[in-house]
């Protein structure tokens, strides 16, 4: 082999890397090549200089580490119950004035309830008891004062006036 | 634990044990055992340090640097898909860090700051044996000699010369053929050997 393909290899011979082939070539070439000799006796020096900078590594990197891993994970936590407690029915001030209106809302659908309508007046009462129609539809018909009230159901006229007699007559 | 930069000079069966072991770890922390992180730190620190220390040149950084690989790690463990080993892809997160921070670092000096003598020369202490002295200058000498090499040039060498790896794993870690280090790897030393020449060294 030649002298400046031994040189490339001089690397991977330290590091014996080499086919047994390569291997004897270069020990034969060391012998005679002076140059050569000297290259690969600095390389191996240099590389044994860097090996020495190897130091153990200082104590306490695994505590600092862990404390940041710690507090990321309470930060973590710490958004979590943030998240939660940001739900409204966590906050008081909502909480309170939601069951306010709940409570307003359930109070005037009890007080304004239309059942209650029917025993306002004992005719609506009648009315209601008596015909197929729904309070809203007759009282429609009923209160248009603009519409004469025609009952074209004799059996109801009857029944209207025993009702009013009994009520209302003399 | 045997430590995973020994498996190399152990049987091939209790290599197999340290890798499922391994294993077993990086798959307790994928599920966020920390105690099984504390593990891994304690088993690879060194290497990671040293890494540190060899691209940075200074103890400090590395010892920044170093819980900050490991953070990483953990943020990123998820990532890791059993394809390489655990160390290759561990000294390519360290390296690629390392080089980050001293890019950073490099755009920062280049724009005007004021010079930092805060801190006092201090002499080194006369009661420091002569030897240590010598040590820590010879250490300080190829430090400086690696700063000026390439960033490519130096990784190289702080893998192969520190962490000891094989041609094999130098090409995993630096995703390149074994061919290419085997040139890159002598570049390299010739490199740093004209630097500390030039050095008197």
């Amino acid at each position: 082999m030649k002298h400046r393909r031994i040189q490339k290899l001089l690397s991977a011979y330290i590091d014996d890397e080499l086919t047994q082939q390569e291997r004897e070539a270069i020990k034969v070439h060391i012998h005679t090549c002076g140059e050569c000799a000297e290259v690969l006796s600095e390389l191996k020096c240099n590389s044994q200089r860097i090996a020495d900078l190897r130091q153990t590594a200082p104590p306490g990197i695994w505590e600092v580490v862990q404390a940041q891993i710690v507090s990321g994970q309470r930060t973590k936590d710490r958004s979590r119950s943030r998240h939660i407690r940001r739900r409204w029915i966590f906050r008081p001030i909502p909480a309170v004035a939601g069951t306010i209106v709940l409570a307003c809302l359930v109070l005037g659908l009890i007080y304004f309830s239309p059942t209650q309508n029917y025993h306002d007046d004992p005719i609506d009462l009648y009315v209601a008891i008596h015909t197929d129609y729904g309070m809203d539809n007759f009282g429609a018909q009923y209160t248009d004062i603009n519409q004469p009230f025609e009952i074209t159901d004799t059996e109801f006229q009857e029944e209207t006036e025993v009702y009013l007699d009994a009520h209302f007559g003399d | 634990m045997v430590s995973v930069g020994a498996a190399h000079f152990i049987s091939t069966e209790a290599e197999e044990l340290v890798d499922q072991q391994e294993r077993d770890l990086i798959e307790h922390c994928q599920a966020g055992d920390a105690e099984a992180m504390g593990r891994i730190v304690r088993l690879y620190q060194n290497q990671v340090y040293n890494i540190a220390f060899g691209m940075l040149g200074n103890a400090e950084d590395a010892q920044d640097i170093t819980q900050d690989v490991f953070l990483l790690v953990w943020e990123k463990i998820g990532q890791f898909k059993f394809k390489s080993r655990f160390s290759t892809w561990l000294y390519r997160v360290a390296t690629n860090m390392c080089i980050n921070e001293k890019n950073r670092r490099q755009r920062q000096q280049t724009s005007p700051t004021e010079m930092d003598d805060s801190q006092a020369w201090t002499p080194i202490d006369s009661r420091t044996p002569e030897k240590e002295v010598l040590l820590v200058e010879q250490q300080e000498i190829l430090h400086a000699a690696l700063a000026q090499l390439k960033h490519d040039y130096r990784k190289i060498l702080i893998l192969r010369e520190m962490e000891n790896l094989s041609y094999d794993e130098l090409a995993e870690v630096l995703n390149c053929s074994v061919g290419r280090v085997k040139s890159r790897l002598h570049e390299a030393r010739l490199s740093l050997r004209k630097v500390l020449k030039q050095k008197d060294w």
